[in-house]
């Protein structure tokens, strides 16, 4: 037979010329699909999945870890009642909240504002934006060393600052005082927290139609107008975002109190997240600690139930 | 299809426990061999030769930075010694006890050796963390032990390790400051400490007179059972039962607020300062008196570090009732869970048996735990003030030696710094810290 000639009852053009039946697949489509996950199911049941089984286990046990002769002990819900009956505790929920509440609000504020200011044009727009994201890329423990520099009492930037400018004779010590001390880690918070919600703020900002505002200046709207009736109405669904991501970011402070105070001066920085960090890896106390967990993680989401059901609520543009 | 659904899910739960095994979770018992992630102490391979019979084993161990480069010297000595290679892991100060308790806690045998502290030496213990070490202990050794080096290396008649910086706090005064203010003595009592204090204030010589490490964290605890010893108080009687809110505790405590903020002769800054800031500012000409571990003239008259070279002295800690200070000595152990103990006690005996100890002395200013290793000649040539330093060692007091010591530490700083911010009265701070180490107690009874 000729080459290139084909057999007889082959049909021409069909889409399986050799079987006339469409090729046996070694494995179905969702099989494969499978199998190219697997690797990362892996990795996240690994890293995620058992680690939180295990934490729900360890918050009804005793692992007795400086006591090994006793082994570990199912306990039921006494790390519960105990971290719920702990002053220390509710001492440092107290801490958590006023970080949490005032780092929020001037974190969203002042992001605000920047993304105001550098969504108007100005000379070197580009570069101040860029800026803008250096504290923001910095990790927690290099922004925490810098603030120690920046707050050092007798070398610190800040007091030589003060005083060379007149605002003050005298060099304070910042993080000494129970009241200041906790305002000054906010500070060093806002810093770093800041340029996100500017960002984000930022990218709402810019896809607002100016049609909206051009037509509020034909009906005579003044630019706080414009702002208070436009802007901000169409900024809510990112600010619930943001408060959602803020909350839970502050909430879980850690970085920067471990670096700055040590919760220190008297406790008055102590947050639950260093709390907990305390109780379990000082004091082998994982059980506690992971019971704890739970704790703060059922008030986030309560939270963040609130803050949802609040701006739904006024979803109505 | 089933089938293949169960295939699929045992493949992956097989997938799963590998990767759990390999997480390193979970105690071993000492002395196997670990399969898990923890780096594991390397076996001989080949049959050593017969002066070196640990030749090839590695050693690990935990420690701060090598600033002077001592550590690495001596280490490369001894593995050309014995064959013997030492690990480090060098970790930032402050670290070091929440790495290895972690390290203890999936079994011990990360880290074959150790430096122990003594507030750490009884829950160590009791926890079957380190090692005890009679059988090698040489006999003559027994009574050559200073008695304050033996509280952290002796516990319930059983030696767990050799004395390694054997360190107690000394009071540091700069002479020049004092003659400037008229005084050519350090103030022997604590009246005579805040009077001269407040003159070096006023006729502008320093800032402030002092700074202390009273920041919430163990040195504060260190500065005030110092400074509650020197009013004759004491934490602990000897039934075990605490006294620290007593009259003699709570003066202690009232003087510490009131040098700070009615006489204002403390920075105030020292509510965040640990040692190292109190030695930084000692050595930067900042204040005119300190409180510092081990041999502080090394530092203060290191011109490359110091802007009082030759200016300063010790002497003993002003006190009201009698002379005292702090001790704080540490022990080189071996680990429970190590693989090679007899290789580590051989790194031990040559880093802090007597002649390691006399070596550290006089090349890293390291305070010797031996007798005969103060008394020879070349140590008391190489430490500066050495009669000195003696004389305020046998005045040292100890910190409360209990298993749930941390724990007690933490409660009594933020006490303590209750008072020293006038958050609560002394009074009222120490007679909380009464109760709560006494629910402390009951936990742990």
């Amino acid at each position: 037979m000729p080459a290139g000639t084909h057999e007889p009852n082959a049909l021409p053009n069909a889409p399986y010329p050799q079987t006339g039946k469409p090729p046996r697949k070694m494995m179905s489509e969702a099989r494969f699909a499978f199998w190219l996950l697997l690797p990362t199911i892996v990795l996240v049941c690994g890293l995620l999945f058992y680690p939180f089984v295990y934490s729900i286990y360890l918050s009804f046990v005793d692992l007795n870890l400086t006591k090994p002769w006793k082994g570990p002990e199912f306990v039921g819900f006494k790390h519960f009642t105990d971290i719920l009956t702990n002053t220390e505790f509710w001492q440092s929920m107290k801490v958590t909240v006023y970080f949490t509440f005032v780092s929020v609000v001037s974190s969203i504020a002042v992001g605000l504002l920047v993304s105001l200011a550098l969504n108007s044009r100005f000379k070197l727009r580009g570069l101040a934006r860029s800026l803008l994201l250096v504290p923001w890329a910095i990790s927690g423990v290099i922004n925490g060393l810098i603030w120690q520099w920046i707050l050092h009492p007798n070398y610190g930037v800040l007091n030589a600052a003060l005083t060379q400018t007149g605002f003050t004779d005298r060099y304070i010590a910042w993080l000494s005082d129970p009241v200041l001390s906790l305002n000054m880690v906010i500070v060093a918070d806002l810093w770093k927290s800041f340029p996100f919600v500017a960002l984000m703020y930022l990218a709402a900002l810019q896809s607002i139609p100016k049609d909206l505002y051009e037509a509020a200046k034909v009906d005579g709207a003044n630019s706080f107008a414009g702002f208070r009736f436009i802007t901000l109405p169409l900024l809510a669904p990112i600010t619930l975002v943001l408060l959602v991501l803020r909350t839970i970011d502050s909430f879980r402070i850690f970085d920067l109190i471990y670096v700055l105070t040590k919760g220190g001066p008297a406790n008055a920085t102590q947050v639950v997240g260093y709390y907990l960090y305390k109780e379990g890896f000082q004091f082998a106390k994982f059980g506690y600690s992971a019971a704890g967990s739970y704790v703060i993680t059922f008030f986030i989401l309560v939270l963040v139930f609130i803050y949802i059901k609040k701006l739904d609520r006024h979803n109505d543009f | 299809m089933k089938r293949k659904l169960v295939s699929d899910l045992l493949l992956l739960l097989f997938a799963f426990t590998l990767l759990s095994a390999c997480s390193g979770q979970g105690a071993q018992p000492a002395g196997s061999v670990g399969e898990g992630g923890d780096k594991e102490t390397e076996q001989p391979e080949a049959k050593p030769a017969d002066d070196k019979p640990f030749a090839g084993v590695v050693l690990r161990t935990i420690s701060g930075p090598d600033e002077t480069g001592y550590w690495g010297k001596l280490n490369k000595e001894f593995e050309d010694k014995t064959g013997i290679k030492i690990e480090v892991d060098t970790v930032p100060y402050g670290q070091q006890q929440q790495k290895l308790v972690n390290s203890f806690l999936s079994g011990g045998s990360t880290y074959d050796l150790f430096v122990m502290d003594v507030i750490d030496l009884p829950q160590y213990v009791e926890a079957g963390w380190v090692e005890p070490v009679d059988q090698w202990i040489q006999e003559e050794w027994k009574t050559d032990l200073l008695p304050f080096a033996q509280s952290a290396v002796v516990y319930k008649d059983k030696w767990y390790g050799l004395p390694w910086a054997s360190e107690w706090k000394s009071f540091v005064y700069n002479k020049e400051m004092l003659k400037k203010a008229g005084y050519d003595r350090p103030p022997a009592n604590w009246d005579d400490f805040i009077k001269v204090s407040k003159e070096l204030q006023d006729k502008g010589i320093v800032k402030y007179a002092s700074t202390w490490s009273w920041l919430q964290g163990e040195a504060l605890i260190c500065d005030f059972v110092a400074i509650a010893a020197s009013k004759g108080a004491v934490f602990f009687d000897d039934s075990g039962q605490p006294k620290f809110n007593d009259e003699k505790s709570v003066e202690a405590l009232q003087m510490m607020v009131d040098m700070l903020h009615k006489y204002k002769i403390v920075d105030p800054a020292s509510l965040t300062f640990s040692e190292s800031n109190v030695s930084n500012a000692m050595q930067a000409g900042d204040i005119a008196f300190e409180l510092s571990w081990g041999i502080p003239q090394v530092g203060l008259n290191d011109e490359k570090q110091s802007k009082v070279v030759g200016q300063t002295e010790v002497a003993r800690m002003p006190y009201s009732v009698k002379a005292a200070t702090i001790s704080g000595p540490m022990a080189y152990s071996i680990s429970s869970g190590s693989k090679n103990k007899e290789a580590a006690w051989e790194y031990i005996k040559f880093l802090a048996g007597p002649d390691g100890a006399k070596r550290a002395a006089v090349e890293n200013g390291v305070f010797p735990g031996w007798k005969s290793v103060i008394g020879s000649t070349e140590v008391k040539a190489a430490i500066p003030g050495l009669e000195e330093l003696l004389e305020q060692g046998e005045t040292a007091v100890n910190r409360p030696q209990v298993p749930w010591y941390h724990e007690w530490s933490s409660m009594m700083q933020v006490e303590l710094q209750n008072a020293l911010t006038q958050k609560k009265s002394p009074k009222q701070a120490l007679d909380d810290a009464m109760d709560k180490t006494l629910k402390l107690m009951k936990e742990n009874e």
